[in-house]
């Protein structure tokens, strides 16, 4: 019945296969594969999707994949509302950001090979969103890493690009070692790797208090890396040499989700240990308002978006942590909408000045007035402005926070309210008002471009209304989780919370104003008098300075040490014995002679060599 | 014997594979023209695909004539394989032969005949038809492999053939004599039966010998195997890829169904021979293999080793390893059909056989380079193809038999010496890819690859590629087919 849905993850691959082999040199051919078969794969996604609104249950269909003695690994689908929203969002996503990438990427030579991983992209993280065991998650999670890897170094004559490549991979990499022992010690208590299985094992309560706390964390290290939280969340603003749109596709609604949709898949392992959750809580509270400082001393317009990701990611992982299922995964699905339409705009301001400074831009509201509009739009509902999707998702976190009852982390996140609005704000002043920069060619971007970023536009400002009271809280019955359903409050009964988020929103805003628009303060001056403070968040509290001089430095030292055991050591005995099997190899061949009389002989031998082996 | 009590359906594939090879030799006769010729290729693929659609139909199978002849899912499994490989070869032969001998009708009905008696040795349960089988089978491969009769190479490779051939069948017949005299029955099933009683006689030792070497003849395992590289290098290279294949899977079937099926009571007497061919044929096949230049005796080596990974599984003798017995020909014969494919399109156009004039294939023709490339990728056991997961179940099978019992923890130094072995592998074959790959071109003129050819090289490859990205289908396709013999 539901078996068309096969087709939403294969038609990506089959593209990627496609365009790899076949229509490399036809450039616009292959552009035109992949946006079709990602519409394809969305539509069956919106079918799928309505279906499961009409039917709010949980389907699995598998196939066996392999079996090795009593292990079975399967192939399948789990797909649940959750699965349901995740495929519409993905799809949705890449569908827009590649019609985008038509125009950003025009003329670029190596087309084909862009499109083949943004198709392989969107096909891991839709193999990743329906997998219905441990292995499939894992190997979508990996071709994940290994297509930001392709896409963010696909520049790479660039070595800022290469580099950064490189770091996300390995970045993200670190993690996932974590993620895998996890699934291993998980794997060897309850021998499946089945989800539905693993929660069954894990209801039994077999697995005892401290060992569940242990690979609860250990997996969560893996949602660290790809969600880029702290101390993992170095990679993702260097991830900025990446084309725009695929920066948009990263942040909204492949990579970087992929760690929150890990945690709120397993959210019946997390949500089986406190500890856990309050170290899920405290890594995302702390990423929440860490990230938000940094963004504002930021001055790379790409940069300032991606921290924004960082804080909202943030958001996202304390809201599970804190036990708001529905309140995290909401977030996801409005910041996947608004995040992208942000990057994309970006990507249109970068495309019309040619710089990613903000301080080269300025007054670009006027000759991209589009651009200027959805921007503003998707920073009223970064910044949890109502009506605004951000704003309905954002409330049901904090309210999810404050009923948890860690005072800290409500503090720390009402404080972030006011930094995401500050920072946005504080961009969009300063790109779009104030007077045009001298010799300014700047235009609008072409329809190729802006339609795509329209519709998330749309998006960025209805995509809350499932969260909000005019349809009942509606997302609330839709995605929600067995038996914590009366931990998450209805909307009303909050009032103060909202408010004060409100104030903080507010304030925020106004706050940039009186600094980058009204000027009524000099923020130059500010800039000055808190230097230190304001050199601790340029350099993003000298994060990857303190990395470089120890972990990296250190693993560059053992590296250096063990390449020079390898040169003399190894080698030599690598050398030694392809030289004694070569020499074996000449001694082998002379047995061949090419005398029958010879071959029979040696069949003779053979026969009377068993035979005597029995006797003596 | 009641001829009307035979259920002659289950015939039906063989009788197919009969009529079609004598279709082809009457039409040879009455059609004059040369150009015609290649519909008997034609006509020949269609008997085989309507074969294969026979077996189809056989269900649970059955047994003929007092158990002498047994249509169970192990021989219906082993025909299918054949019919499929039968296909294959006629496909890549349409072009090659065309024009390279004078006889091109009675090529096809021989590589049906060659086929039939191979689907007759797959079902065979008695020894004097085994015998028969064996020995049309291997009548018609020597003149197929001597089918060039004015190439001095073919005309060698048919003559060694031949005459090691007959060593080996008077070796089995002597066997074959020996286990009659000792139990008084030549049927597979009343020996497998009685064999128990006779478990401490030497000459039951002896016979073990002489079968295994008989047997062994066929599948080309050390010490058996010195008339494999000649053969291999002189012979058609179709028949090359036929007998590096099929023949092997017939080799195997009877191996699995003789030692496994009647003699699995008395393992003790040949599981030591079978540690002490896989050993050998794993150590001089690869050995051997590496100073090779000339690209067809490379193969022809590596399947020699090939066949001692194999026997591994027969050694091992549990219920998985001789499943991955069976997988493991599967993906072996699909990796090494591409591979010859590659082959047979490269000589037919250059008339080339040594590696080093692979130089620079990767620009002449990136798709065959790219085969090839998947096909020795495969064979040298790199995931995800269908080679990796083949070596795995072998290995995984010897090891955990390995593990269970602690009287044959020694097994667990089969799978050692077959990874070390696989990993000298990787050298030979990655010599060509090298070539393909990273050495400029001499000659640079593109080589064109015939539709059917084309069509055979797209069906190994994607087999290859999905028995190892999806091997579930054909792990549960090879366990029904062990299923009758263990």
């Amino acid at each position: 019945m539901l078996n068309y849905a096969w087709w939403i993850p294969l038609l990506p691959l089959i593209t990627f296969v496609v365009i790899i082999f076949l229509t490399g040199k036809a450039k616009n051919l292959s552009s035109y594969l992949s946006i079709l078969s990602t519409f394809v794969s969305f539509i069956l996604s919106c079918k799928l999707f309505l279906y499961l609104i009409a039917h709010p249950e949980t389907v699995e269909m598998s196939v066996e994949w392999f079996r090795t003695g009593r292990i079975s690994v399967e192939l399948g689908m789990l797909i649940d509302p959750l699965t349901g929203m995740m495929l519409v969002v993905v799809t949705l996503v890449s569908l827009l950001v590649q019609i985008y990438s038509r125009g950003y990427m025009h003329g670029d030579p190596a087309l084909s090979r862009y499109y083949a991983f943004l198709s392989l992209f969107t096909f891991s993280m839709l193999g990743l969103v329906v997998a219905n065991n441990f292995v499939q998650i894992f190997i979508g999670w990996e071709l994940v890493g290994l297509c930001s890897y392709t896409l963010i170094g696909f520049w790479y004559q660039k070595p800022e690009a290469a580099a950064a490549g490189k770091k996300a991979f390995i970045t993200t990499r670190i993690g996932d070692v974590g993620f895998m022992i996890g699934i291993l010690l998980l794997f060897s208590h309850a021998q499946t790797f089945n989800f539905l299985q693993v929660e069954e094992f894990l209801h039994r309560g077999i697995l005892s208090p401290g060992l569940l706390t242990l690979i609860a964390v250990l997996i969560f290290c893996g949602a660290i890396g790809k969600s880029a939280q702290f101390p993992l969340h170095v990679w993702l603003p260097d991830a900025m040499e990446g084309p725009t749109p695929v920066s948009a596709l990263i942040h909204a609604a492949t990579m970087v989700a992929a760690g929150v949709y890990l945690v709120g898949r397993l959210f019946g392992l997390f949500s089986g240990s406190a500890q856990a959750m309050l170290v899920v809580a405290y890594i995302g509270g702390f990423t929440a308002i860490f990230a938000g400082t940094i963004a504002v001393a930021q001055n790379d317009i790409k940069r300032i978006v991606a921290y924004s990701t960082l804080s909202q990611l943030g958001y996202m992982v304390l809201a599970l942590g804190c036990g708001g299922y529905t309140a995290g995964l909401f977030h996801l699905m409005t910041h996947a909408f608004f995040k992208a339409l942000l990057f994309l705009a970006c990507g249109s301001v970068i495309h019309a000045i040619h710089s990613q400074d903000i301080w080269d831009a300025g007054g670009l509201f006027k000759p991209m007035k589009i651009t200027a509009i959805v921007f503003l739009l998707g920073s009223l509902s970064l910044a949890g402005i109502p009506p605004f999707a951000g704003f309905w998702s954002k409330d049901e976190i904090l309210i999810a926070v404050h009923n948890s009852g860690h005072t800290v982390l409500f503090v720390a996140s009402i404080i972030t309210v006011f930094l995401t609005a500050f920072y946005s704000f504080r961009l969009w002043f300063v790109v779009f008002t104030g007077k045009e920069k001298e010799g300014s060619h700047a235009h609008e971007s072409p329809a190729v471009m802006t339609i795509p970023m329209i519709i998330l536009a749309i998006l960025a400002v209805v995509a809350g209304l499932p969260g909000s009271p005019w349809m009942g809280g509606w997302i609330h019955g839709f995605i929600h989780f067995e038996g914590l359903h009366e931990m998450e409050a209805e909307h009303g009964g909050h009032g103060m919370v909202m408010y004060l988020s409100l104030a903080m929103a507010a304030s925020g805003i106004i706050t940039a104003w009186i600094a980058y628009k009204a000027r009524w303060i000099s923020y130059e001056s500010m800039a000055g008098t808190f230097s230190s403070a304001h050199s601790l968040l340029f350099h993003k509290y000298w994060i990857d300075e303190l990395y470089d001089l120890t972990v990296i430095w250190g693993t560059m030292f053992t590296a250096r040490v063990s390449g020079l055991f390898d040169r003399y050591v190894v080698d030599g005995l690598v050398n030694g014995t392809a030289w004694v099997t070569i020499a074996m190899g000449r001694g082998a061949r002379t047995f061949q002679t090419g005398l029958v009389q010879n071959y029979m002989l040696i069949i003779f031998i053979g026969i009377l060599g068993f035979l005597l082996t029995r006797l003596l | 014997m009641n001829w009307a009590f035979i259920d002659w359906t289950l015939l039906a594939p063989e009788i197919i594979v009969l009529i079609t090879a004598l279709l082809i030799f009457g039409l040879d006769l009455i059609w004059g023209d040369e150009s015609e010729r290649e519909t008997l290729g034609w006509l020949g693929i269609l008997g085989l695909i309507f074969a294969f659609y026979a077996t189809l139909a056989l269900g649970q199978g059955g047994e003929l004539f007092n158990h002498i002849y047994v249509v169970d899912s192990l021989s219906i499994f082993s025909k299918q394989i054949l019919l499929g490989i039968g296909v294959l070869i006629i496909l890549a032969s349409l072009d090659y032969i065309k024009g390279a001998t004078k006889y091109e009708g009675e090529y096809y009905g021989l590589l049906l005949l060659a086929i039939l008696a191979m689907m007759l040795i797959s079902s065979a349960a008695e020894l004097i038809t085994i015998f028969i089988c064996l020995e049309f089978a291997t009548l018609t491969c020597i003149i197929l492999s001597a089918y060039f009769k004015h190439e001095p190479k073919s005309t060698e490779a048919g003559l060694k053939y031949l005459l090691v051939g007959l060593l080996s069948a008077v070796v089995l017949l002597y066997g074959i004599s020996l286990v009659y005299g000792l139990t008084g029955t030549t049927t597979l099933y009343q020996i497998g039966g009685s064999i128990r009683k006779y478990a401490f006689q030497p000459v039951l030792f002896i016979s073990c010998i002489f079968l295994a070497a008989g047997f062994g003849f066929k599948i080309a395992a050390v010490p058996f195997h010195t008339w494999a590289p000649d053969t291999y290098e002189g012979a058609p290279t179709p028949i090359t890829a036929f007998l590096a294949t099929a023949s092997k899977v017939a080799g195997f079937v009877i191996l699995l169904r003789f030692f496994v099926g009647g003699l699995g009571d008395i393992e003790g007497h040949w599981i030591g021979i079978m540690v002490t061919l896989a050993v050998l044929s794993m150590s001089i096949g690869n050995l051997s293999a590496i100073p090779q230049t000339d690209i067809k005796r490379m193969l022809a080596y590596s399947s020699i080793a090939h066949a001692g990974y194999i026997l591994i599984g027969l050694a091992v003798l549990s219920r998985e390893s001789l499943t991955a017995v069976l997988f493991y020909l599967l993906a072996y014969a699909a990796a090494n059909l591409g591979a010859f494919l590659v082959i047979i399109a490269f000589s037919k156009w250059t008339d080339l056989h040594n590696i080093s004039d692979y130089a620079g294939l990767s620009k002449r023709s990136p798709l065959l380079a790219l085969s090839m490339l998947l096909a020795l990728m495969s064979m040298a056991g790199i995931p995800p193809l269908g080679g990796f997961i083949g070596k795995f179940y072998i290995f995984a099978g010897a090891v955990s038999e390995a593990v269970s019992d602690p009287e044959r923890l020694w097994l667990i130094g089969l799978p050692v010496w077959g990874v070390i072995f696989s990993i000298v592998s990787v050298y030979y074959y990655f010599g060509v890819i090298k070539a393909m790959y990273l050495v400029e071109p001499v000659d640079t003129q593109p080589i064109p690859i015939p539709v059917p050819l084309g069509l055979a090289l797209l069906i190994a490859i994607l087999l290859t590629l999905l028995i190892g990205i999806y091997p579930g289908p054909f792990l549960a396709l090879s366990e029904s087919a062990i299923q009758s013999i263990f």
